[in-house]
């Protein structure tokens, strides 16, 4: 048939349509929205950006893993599959655009959870549309500590944020989680007092967020984890196996896409537990494994990354170690010298909430720091 | 005797296309088209099956598609073997003109071939992804139904992405 006769003749039905486009990346996406108004609408919907992110979920090639730094205000994008740098993802990292003292709390189907250090914001954000959204929290740093956890309410399909908050003057600790759909606050009940480790929660899996904390002072002090269940926002205190009495010696990790706690026990043995019955009140843990790491108690787990872990070699270099393969990688840093401050998955998505704005246009274009990587 | 073996072993099934040519394919291709899977499930499966949707020139190609891995998964091979051949098979079989590609996909959909509807849906993303508009308008044969305000506001929105 005359080629341009076969153009004229022939239609590409809805359906198909939808799922060539579903296999596209963001970027291409956007721009056509502007090839006619069927494009437009169904690129726009939200069941279509449900059904891209699962191609996107589902392709490997599609997923990064964001290292966060301690002197750039950058988060920088790694192929999980080859631990080499991305040179051509097309999101927008610049975490500087937002303030200048800004904490990474993790990354959900493509949305990132950001907040400010003094805890009075915390911000949503999707990097590959460049959409966010500006949260005020109502807490003041100064007067309160506090810890942020992310997460999705896979019932209700709800992204919602959690702030555990503490005034230092009083020994309450207080939770409040915001919904994304309700575009609000709420309050929970806590009857414990406890205290937290750092400014963000220490893992994020599959509808829970876990934060390895304390309560009591001196030899009465009891370490705990705390879950918080995004569907039910129900806060669960569970005490850590054994006679582990120092929290930094304890990490949160996924295993097999589940909470686990990596615990040391003043070796560089590193013993691997996960919580076998999850059924409220009778959790019990469970050994899983040992592993030895020559480089101390520097790293970060990265979230998500089902064992993997992130340390920083002598400021000079990174190594991603994978607790499953026993692998290792090491990235070196030759020109900028960074510090790696954690890392996260992420998976490139169409994923927009509520109120989400266009962010203030920084054009120009994204440096990234040279990197040459060897095994 | 033996004939009416012969016959009950190799089961064969006679697709007619929408231009009226008939292919005779074997039951193990045949069964590759989840339409007629489904028919022959349901003892609905009459030796002669009209398909309206698909062209001759691209029944046979499907007809080639399926044939190919039908045989590769039942060669006996080794897992990994068969399965780099068929990588090698589906890459050289993507090597088409575009609207032969358009066509094939729409016809995987529509005989329900899942694996030739994935491989072509992946195929055609990877050639359209940094196309322009109007190369993209023109392949998939869309008109531009927006307005003139309509077309700069959604254009504007996301400006980046253009650059």
């Amino acid at each position: 048939m005359d080629p341009e006769k076969r153009k004229e003749e022939f239609y590409v039905s809805k359906d198909v349509m939808v799922d060539i486009l579903s296999r596209l990346p963001v970027i291409s996406l956007l721009r056509f929205k502007s090839v006619c108004t069927q494009w437009r609408d169904i690129i726009s919907s939200p069941s279509f950006a449900s059904l891209h992110l699962k191609c996107s979920i589902s392709n490997p090639t599609r997923h990064s893993i964001l290292v966060r730094t301690n002197s750039k205000k950058m988060l920088i994008p790694f192929d999980p599959l080859t631990y080499s740098p991305f040179s051509n993802l097309d999101i927008y990292c610049n975490l500087g655009s937002f303030g200048q003292r800004v904490l990474f709390v993790g990354s959900i189907n493509g949305l990132l959870c950001i907040c400010g250090s003094s805890g009075r914001w915390i911000c949503l954000w999707n990097p590959s549309t460049r959409l966010f959204k500006k949260i005020e929290t109502g807490i003041n740093g100064r007067s309160s500590g506090f810890s942020v956890g992310f997460g999705h309410d896979l019932i209700a399909n709800d992204y919602k944020v959690v702030v555990i908050h503490r005034r230092r003057r009083v020994t309450r600790t207080g939770v409040k989680v915001w919904s994304a759909n309700f575009e609000s606050w709420r309050e929970i009940k806590v009857d414990c007092d406890f205290t937290f480790k750092q400014c963000v929660c220490d893992t994020m899996v599959k509808g829970f967020a876990y934060w390895i904390v304390w309560n009591g002072l001196g030899s009465n002090s009891k370490i705990l984890v705390a879950s918080f269940d995004m569907s039910t926002e129900v806060l669960r205190l569970v005490p850590v196996p054994q006679d582990y009495y120092h929290p930094d010696r304890l990490y949160g990790l996924i295993w097999k896409e589940k909470f686990a706690l990596a615990a040391f026990d003043r070796t560089k043995i590193c013993q691997v537990w996960t919580i076998e019955n999850d059924s409220v009140g009778k959790e019990s843990w469970s050994k899983k494994f040992t592993f030895k790491l020559d480089f101390g108690f520097n790293f970060y787990t990265i979230d998500a990354g089902n064992g993997k872990l992130l340390y920083n070699r002598e400021s000079r270099g990174l190594v991603f170690y994978d607790l499953e393969t026993t692998k290792m990688k090491t990235v070196e840093i030759r020109k900028n010298n960074y510090l790696a401050s954690g890392a996260h998955y992420y998976v490139e998505s169409l994923l927009s909430i509520k109120g989400f704005k266009r962010l203030r246009e920084n054009t120009k274009k994204m440096k990234r720091p040279t990197i040459s990587h060897t095994f | 005797m033996s004939s009416s073996t012969e016959l009950t072993e190799k089961k064969v099934f006679l697709l007619k296309s929408l231009d009226g040519v008939i292919f005779e394919v074997e039951e193990s291709v045949a069964v590759q088209l989840e339409v007629i899977r489904e028919l022959i499930e349901g003892d609905c499966a009459r030796p002669f099956i009209s398909l309206y949707n698909v062209t001759s020139e691209i029944l046979a190609l499907v007809i080639e598609y399926c044939k190919h891995h039908a045989e590769t998964c039942s060669g006996g091979t080794s897992a990994t073997i068969a399965d780099e051949d068929l990588k090698t098979f589906d890459n050289e079989f993507m090597n088409v003109d575009e609207n032969i590609l358009l066509e094939l996909c729409s016809a995987a959909d529509y005989l329900d071939i899942k694996s030739l509807f994935e491989l072509t849906c992946r195929t055609l993303a990877s050639l359209i992804k940094d196309r322009t508009i109007i190369e993209v308008r023109k392949m998939f044969n869309v008109e531009n139904d927006f307005s003139v305000v309509e077309e700069k506001a959604v254009r504007k929105e996301f400006a980046w992405a253009f650059k």
